[in-house]
């Protein structure tokens, strides 16, 4: 069973984060500049997508959620004062949008007639099953996390995000977000031995 | 990174990153949704079936358009393994799918991401049309022909039954293929490029350059493992002999390789044949001892130099 982190905090990022902008771009940024705040969208596309399929939730289609995030962004960027705030603004207008599905998707589940399952958006050959298996139990336990917990767990053991980058996506103080990260771990470590996945099982 | 301390959420994290092919499906959907909100459309999401019995999942959206309004329509929908009937996605697309992709634009442009499995395209010329099908290794672009596009693990392929398209490589220059014409995209990745040359048939010049390729990626121990044997294994079957001695003892010299003692008979059995024992001294060490004993190489191994 993978054993919690004794230093307990994330560790070096992983690169994935979106660009901040130059001044000069974010001035074109916020006066609007279609041409800049696509190139912003460009940087933030990955992030985001992965963000969505990492903390959406059952019956939430992550690439649906991703659009709605950039609608979002498109209209409402030029109100993020300085460029510094804008991956906590992003990270918060997904965790926002994410939301709104999830209520949906809980919505749908009591409506007449199955809500039609999502296509499967990663059906790719080169994908090795053995991982994409354990990749899906990962999500599943996952989802049993509370929605706080498992950001910070993504953020920091997923994404590999230091303390004080996931503290500042989450609004949090670094002691708050260490104090966090922890818990998330021992509920992913319980949940992984109640659920029976333990790494060795997966050669790991 | 903490992702590798624990391989579940490792697995987890390789199996939900963003691949080329997903970031061009988002640009279009967010094209789409964008032009429809700034157009004025009203959505209105109802399913609509594409292709005959067995689709497992096609989900597709259709829009109302406010009256007065020329714009053209938004697609999107997925298709799924297990159907070919031909179904007009577009006035003047046909598309006959068997296998995963998702199809996203508009009427006029419309963007297929082909994720596996052949698709193909009919696409009405003059019509002022412009079709794109997308891969993770490259662009397919075309104005009215008859092409289809399959993706295996050799790459992506792409054939012209008519007319013309321009098909742009990860990473290449924008080429024509024309009526009766096919070309291949090759894997982008070092784990891609072995399966290329697995798939490959045995012994043909293009195994090694797959190989080749993909160990110029600088791949992780493991696909470097798989690679390099492969190669040794080409060279020797190929009967490139000092080329295969000369690989066998590099995939050794690296500490880390894996399958060591087949790559090791192949380079004593090559060396023995080619000089005696005069060479084979590299190749001693990794075999079993049992093996060794049993074998004509077990007369090298009181020779100088032998290193056993």
């Amino acid at each position: 069973m993978h054993e919690a982190d004794p230093r307990a905090e994330c560790r070096d990022a992983s690169g994935a984060e979106g660009r901040t902008p130059a001044p000069r771009d974010w001035d074109a940024v916020r006066r609007g500049d279609r041409l800049a705040i696509d190139a912003l969208c460009e940087n933030w596309l990955p992030t985001v997508l992965q963000w969505c399929r990492r903390l959406a939730g059952p019956r939430v289609d992550p690439d649906h959620a991703a659009q709605e995030v950039f609608l979002v962004v498109l209209r409402r960027v030029h109100t993020v004062h300085r460029p510094e705030q804008l991956p906590s603004w992003m990270f918060s207008v997904t965790r926002r949008v994410l939301a709104q599905h999830r209520r949906r998707a809980w919505v749908r589940k009591w409506m007449p007639g199955e809500a039609p399952e999502v296509a499967d958006p990663h059906a790719d050959p080169s994908r090795h099953t053995e991982r994409r298996q354990t990749a899906l139990q990962v999500q599943a336990i996952l989802l049993q996390m509370p929605e706080d917990l498992r950001a910070v767990l993504v953020l920091c053991d997923v994404e590999g995000r230091t303390d004080p980058e996931a503290a500042e996506l989450l609004g949090l103080k670094v002691g708050t977000a260490k104090s966090r990260l922890r818990r998330a771990r021992q509920r992913f470590k319980d949940l992984c031995i109640r659920e029976g996945l333990a790494p060795h099982q997966r050669g790991g | 990174m903490s992702v590798e301390s624990n391989p579940l959420l490792a697995a987890f994290a390789e199996e939900t990153e963003a691949t080329p092919v997903d970031l061009t499906r988002l640009r279009a959907r967010i094209r789409s949704a964008e032009s429809e909100a700034s157009a004025g459309w009203f959505g209105l999401t109802r399913g609509l079936a594409l292709g005959g019995t067995g689709v497992l999942a096609v989900a597709a959206a259709a829009f109302m358009v406010l009256p007065g309004l020329g714009e053209p329509q938004p697609l999107a929908a997925s298709f799924a393994a297990g159907s070919s009937t031909p179904v007009e996605v577009a006035p003047g697309v046909v598309m006959t799918a068997d296998g995963a992709g998702e199809l996203s634009g508009t009427e006029t442009a419309p963007r297929l991401a082909w994720a596996s499995g052949a698709v193909d395209v009919s696409v009405e010329p003059g019509a002022g049309l412009d079709v794109q099908v997308v891969t993770d290794e490259g662009v397919v672009r075309v104005v009215g022909t008859v092409f289809r596009v399959e993706r295996d693990a050799l790459g992506t392929t792409v054939s012209v039954s008519r007319g013309k398209v321009a098909v742009e490589c990860v990473g290449g220059s924008e080429q024509f293929v024309t009526a009766d014409q096919s070309t291949t995209c090759l894997p982008t990745t070092a784990a891609g490029l072995l399966g290329r040359a697995r798939a490959l048939p045995s012994g043909t010049a293009s195994v090694l350059d797959a190989v080749d390729s993909g160990l110029g990626l600088q791949p992780d121990a493991a696909i470097r493992t798989e690679l390099s044997a492969l190669r040794v294994d080409h060279l020797a079957r190929t009967g490139q002999i000092d080329a295969a001695i000369s690989a066998a003892a590099s995939h050794l010299a690296a500490a880390d390789s894996g399958r060591r003692a087949e790559v090791a008979r192949i380079g004593a059995t090559l060396a023995y044949q080619r000089d005696a024992c005069a060479s084979v001294g590299p190749f001693l060490s990794e075999l079993p001892d049992e093996e060794l004993a049993a074998s004509a190489l077990s007369a090298c191994q009181d020779a100088p130099g032998t290193g056993r």
